[in-house]
């Protein structure tokens, strides 16, 4: 392989770098040559496959490990790309924004340091995936749900600092979150909230402490790396019963988001509940050529096919009830009768769906906090595994919604890619997830969803949707978006970069924020 | 029959395209270049496309074949520590591009992993996973 330097930093010191590196953790845990694949984005969408390629990576098993790296990051002035698990594919995996840059896998730190069962809370390390969370919890028998996204193996700590969500009352992970430990980008330690109390009892009990509220600084930013962070788990409800709700028409959506929206505000509708469209349901179970070998936008009796076969609607919301019986079965009353107003509206129990693989039986775990892969399976609906996540926010309002569907499946059928998408309804905004899937393998099709990925970032900005995440290859395009006032915002975030990590030495390019040593052309 | 060489009946009543054969023939002699270790491989084929039953079977070293769709979580137990212990594994099959890569992904985090796969056709991949203890160290 082809050796990348971090840009600034010649040979020599590179080399003096991974020495220093060594001494700190041992040889077996700095990586280089074909070891760097694991640090790859699989997903790459840009023609250069350098374009976000690592330079070397370093596996720390200790905080006071992290602080000594940080500190000969520092000497050397070379770049750190923190991750914890590593596994956020759609977004660019364990791979760095800037080529060159060394990745700090913090895997090896995979503690759970404590679980609370009587206050519901769980401290835990940066390695410590959703399947590592919820093996502990069931071994020691704890009677805690944890809320987990989609794909179990990512990061419990690495979700909620990226913004994730996942499917119970619990669904906002960074709401969820109390109280952080964190290496500053000099190497100093400092905890958040009660945790700069010494002798405390409150750290993650009590989110805010005393004065600014700091912990949101180290969420999608490049200020500092966490290596501690308390998450709030569920008491085990009394009861559970996890439910779907298909509609038959396209248009039917703007009705069904204008009804959800009081019943989520109101928490009658209790989890994060989703909106699947049509295909994204049918790639759970199928792929596109068992369908058809047609290219371009599937027919109206295709998909009529597709929803018979499946027994889905073109629309299809998976929510859940938790608590008592007589607490579920009338919120359950209400629900339903609310729904019922939309024409050939159909409602399921797990009963009710006996179809092998069918997503509410994997849904029905999900909502219930245990981590699978299920989800996995819609990249095998069109070939070649790719995909990438495109996730404007919109007001959960129905006209929105039906704006934000037609604006992005029309330049979608136009590239020739199928829509496939979900509404994650959060308090008072939806998430419009829309997964463009590609063949990772052709360079055509690849080019193809990056020109149509980046006129649809220009297209939402224009309509006034913005996006809560993406992926590497996007973040300067969406940070740009972000710029009310000549960009005031970016401004401030570079202020506080500059003060925190004067020598530019973590993450460059994060969400966007460069440090001025790499700002050069870039405003 | 699992754990034979694929018949040319078998391939000629298959509907299998001769692209796919030869791929997979290729694959099967990269397959061979992987250690030997027979003892403990577990082959997988998906129930959607007949085809890939028959492929699987053709694997080397397959023997009893398991049926898997596009969702790879029920197959986490195969890559466990405690399933792995002190042993190499090898899983292979030939299944949607899913399956590979959630396992192979999942493997890496725990184990030492060579993974070779050879896409068949648009949908389907035949596939190996060598998986062997990680050093002490870690």
């Amino acid at each position: 392989m082809k050796q990348i330097l971090p840009p600034g930093v010649d040979a020599a010191a590179f080399a003096d770098a991974l020495q220093a590196f060594r001494k700190v953790v041992g040889d077996p845990f700095v990586y280089t040559g074909e070891a760097l694949l694991s640090y790859a984005d699989p997903y790459s969408i840009v023609a250069d496959d350098n374009a976000h390629a690592a330079s070397a990576a370093v596996a720390p098993a200790s905080t006071e490990q992290v602080q000594a790296i940080v500190k000969a990051a520092n000497q050397f002035g070379v770049p750190l790309w923190p991750v914890s698990c590593g596994k956020n594919f759609a977004y660019g995996g364990a791979a760095p924004r800037m080529a060159g840059t060394v990745v700090l896998d913090l895997k090896r730190m995979n503690r759970v340091l404590e679980v609370s069962e009587g206050d519901g809370y769980a401290l835990v390390e940066p390695g410590v995936s959703y399947f590592d969370l919820y093996d502990h919890i069931q071994a020691k028998g704890y009677k805690l749900w944890l809320d987990v996204p989609d794909p179990g193996w990512g990061s419990v700590m690495g979700n909620a600092l990226e913004h994730g969500v996942g499917y119970t009352p619990y669904g906002d992970h960074f709401g969820m979150q109390c109280g952080m430990e964190v290496v500053l980008p000099n190497g100093e330690l400092v905890r958040t909230g009660m945790g700069a109390l010494p002798g405390n009892t409150t750290w993650q009990l009590f989110k805010y402490g005393f004065g600014p509220y700091m912990d949101g600084l180290f969420t999608q930013s490049n200020f500092g790396i966490v290596t501690k962070m308390g998450i709030w788990l569920m008491p085990e409800p009394p009861g559970y019963r996890p439910y779907m709700i298909s509609f038959q028409r396209e248009e039917d959506l703007e009705q069904v988001v204008d009804i959800l929206r009081p019943l989520k505000v109101g928490m009658v509708i209790q989890n994060a509940a989703t909106i699947r469209s049509l295909l994204l349901v049918a790639a759970m179970n199928a792929t596109r050529s068992q369908y058809t070998h047609q290219p371009g936008p599937l027919p109206d009796s295709t998909l009529r096919k597709i929803m018979a076969e499946q027994d889905i609607g073109m629309w299809n919301i998976y929510g859940a009830l938790y608590g008592p019986p007589p607490v579920m079965d009338t919120l359950w009353t209400v629900i339903r009768d609310s729904f019922a107003k939309v024409p050939g509206a159909r409602f399921y129990f797990l009963e009710d769906r006996k179809q092998p693989g069918d997503l509410l039986t994997q849904r029905a775990e999900t909502m219930r906090g245990i981590p699978r892969l299920s989800e996995f399976s819609f990249i095998n609906w069109s070939g070649g595994g790719g995909h990438i996540g495109f996730s404007p926010v919109s007001p959960i309002r129905g006209s929105e919604a039906m704006k934000q569907y037609t604006m992005v499946r029309d330049r979608m059928h136009e590239y020739g890619f199928d829509y496939l998408s979900l509404f994650a309804i959060g308090w008072r905004e939806m998430h419009h997830v829309v997964e463009l899937l590609f063949d990772r393998r052709d360079p055509a099709i690849k080019q193809r969803a990056e020109d149509l990925f980046r006129l649809l970032v220009k297209e939402a900005a224009a309509a006034g949707y913005g996006e809560y995440r993406t992926h590497l290859s996007f973040m300067d395009d969406i940070a740009a978006t972000y710029g009310w006032n000549e960009h005031a915002l970016m401004k401030l975030q570079q202020t506080i970069k500059d003060a925190l990590d004067p020598n530019g030495i973590l993450a460059p390019g994060k969400q966007g924020i460069w440090p001025a040593r790499y700002r050069g052309g870039r405003t | 029959m699992p754990g034979n060489a694929i018949t040319r009946r078998q391939l000629l009543t298959s509907g299998v395209s001769a692209t796919t054969v030869l791929a997979l023939s290729r694959f099967a002699v990269a397959g061979g270049n992987l250690s030997a270790i027979a003892s403990d491989i577990a082959t997988f084929y998906d129930p959607r496309f007949p085809i890939s039953r028959t492929l699987a079977g053709a694997l080397p070293g397959a023997s009893q074949l398991e049926a898997v769709e596009g969702d790879a979580s029920r197959l986490l137990t195969h890559i466990t520590a405690d399933s792995i212990g002190r042993q190499r594994k090898r899983l292979q099959g030939v299944t949607t591009e899913a399956v590979p890569f959630c396992l192979e992904q999942m493997a890496r985090r725990h184990h030492e992993v060579r993974f070779e796969s050879q896409r068949l056709d648009r949908d389907l991949f035949a596939w190996s996973l060598e998986i062997s203890p990680r050093p002490a160290a870690f």
